[in-house]
């Protein structure tokens, strides 16, 4: 060993037997003794470091003098704090084993979320739940829920989130002869609903909903618009037949909404959402899409003046060609 | 008789090798440790180091002296210089003026019987 780290090596032997001190004079202290030591060792080349070591006196005996001088008593570990480790050493190990078996956990049952959008289905936890739109089913371990299940899927930045809603109750079924209203307008304004749209050949607006409480269908018609109101029922679940050639409306925020064939003009806005089209193949259709923050399949424009026009609006979502 | 001779000169040296440092470092305004030991050596004083520099310590913290870190020259390593602080001079005073009336009353002592 080099004299340096001799030197160094009784240096922290004294700094730890000074342990009672302050950290400021223990370091004062420390600082002398090595100045006195490389003086020493300058005046005498010939004299080893241990030499010169050993003329001090060892860490121990110095400490004790410095400490007898200063009227302090040797530092020893007391058995309060052997307590004080031992609980900071339980507690140490408590959060390691938390820290492992969320890890393990996480490993185990990775992907935490899977999303199936082609399938309608949603798993969790490895599958220990497991969503299935299409079936209605519902598996929590080894449990199957069969009741009807309400499932929405919407989209914000690619990241999707789902709820789960027992829709089975309170179901509105009905329709409204719109013949001879002179109906031209249908809107349809939402907050949080799934609605399906089909077009009927038979002049009629026909709804089956879920989840629309005891209360009467929200419709009302004023001056050729009829309005079919799905702001006040929360997580509506809606197939709606529209009759053709009256234009339909739908606004509204959070909606998944599928239009099948539409036969006349629509005009949708909405925040936050999936929409998906599926054109009549013997149709001209005019589409303006626009997407702000999401993706848009691509429609075809048409300046043709009999084309329908589809005016679609979308903030944060998806619409797609089905 | 040994051993109780030697246990005498420790209690003797305790307060005689304080007064003797305080002696010393006035009579050269600064001192390091290792300057110290050696001048100490010369007058047939060996002390040791370990013993030393808790000693000076204890003597700055009772601000009978204060301490200087200085380096004589670029390539040296900083010493640690004592120096008396004006509580040391005065404290040093007091203690010659004992001492003095304490060798004076040894010195009568062993005067012999009758010869005062």
């Amino acid at each position: 060993m080099n004299k340096e780290l001799i030197l160094e090596h009784y240096l922290s032997q004294l700094d730890r037997e000074l342990q009672a001190l302050p950290t400021g004079q223990r370091a004062e202290i420390i600082t002398e003794i090595r100045s006195h030591i490389l003086d020493k060792s300058a005046a005498d080349a010939n004299q080893t470091m241990q030499n010169i070591l050993n003329g001090m006196g060892s860490p121990k005996e110095v400490a004790a003098r410095y400490l007898e001088q200063k009227g302090v008593k040797p530092w020893t570990p007391s058995p309060a704090r052997n307590w004080l480790k031992w609980i900071a050493i339980s507690f140490a190990a408590m959060v390691a084993f938390v820290i492992v078996s969320t890890i393990a956990t996480i490993w185990y049952f990775s992907p935490l979320i899977s999303v199936d959008e082609k399938a309608g289905r949603v798993t969790l936890l490895g599958g220990v739940i497991d969503v299935n739109e299409k079936t209605g089913e519902v598996k929590v371990g080894g449990i199957h829920v069969k009741e009807d299940i309400d499932l929405q899927i919407s989209s914000k930045d690619n990241d999707y989130t789902f709820r789960m809603n027992n829709g089975g109750a309170n179901r509105s079924e009905g329709e409204r002869d719109l013949s001879g209203q002179n109906v031209r307008l249908i809107k349809i304004p939402f907050n949080t609903a799934k609605i399906a749209v089909v077009v009927g050949l038979d002049g009629k607006f026909k709804w089956d909903c879920k989840n629309m409480g005891s209360n009467p269908p929200p419709l009302t018609i004023n001056a050729g618009v009829m309005t079919f109101d799905l702001n006040k029922v929360s997580m509506a679940k809606c197939e709606l037949s529209v009759p053709e050639a009256v234009k339909v409306e739908l606004k509204g925020v959070n909606g998944s909404l599928s239009l099948d064939e539409p036969r006349s003009d629509l005009d949708i806005h909405v925040t936050n959402g999936k929409i998906g089209i599926r054109p009549d193949r013997s149709k001209v259709y005019d589409f303006e899409v626009k997407v702000l923050n999401g993706m848009h399949d691509n429609f075809d424009r048409s300046s043709d003046k009999q084309a329908l026009k589809v005016k679609v609006d979308v903030v944060n979502g998806v619409v797609k060609k089905e | 008789m040994q051993l109780t001779l030697d246990n005498w000169k420790v209690q003797v040296k305790k307060g005689y090798l304080e007064f003797c440092l305080l002696l010393m470092i006035r009579t050269h305004d600064r001192m390091y440790g290792l300057e110290i030991l050696e001048r100490l050596a010369t007058f047939e004083l060996p002390l040791k180091e370990g013993t030393l520099y808790p000693l000076l310590n204890r003597l700055t913290d009772d601000g009978l002296l204060k301490a200087s870190w200085e380096t004589e020259n670029l390539k040296g390593h900083p010493r640690k210089f004592y120096s008396l602080t004006p509580r040391g001079v005065e404290s040093l005073t007091e203690m010659e003026g004992e001492f003095n009336r304490m060798v004076d009353i040894v010195f009568n002592l062993q005067k012999p019987k009758g010869s005062t």
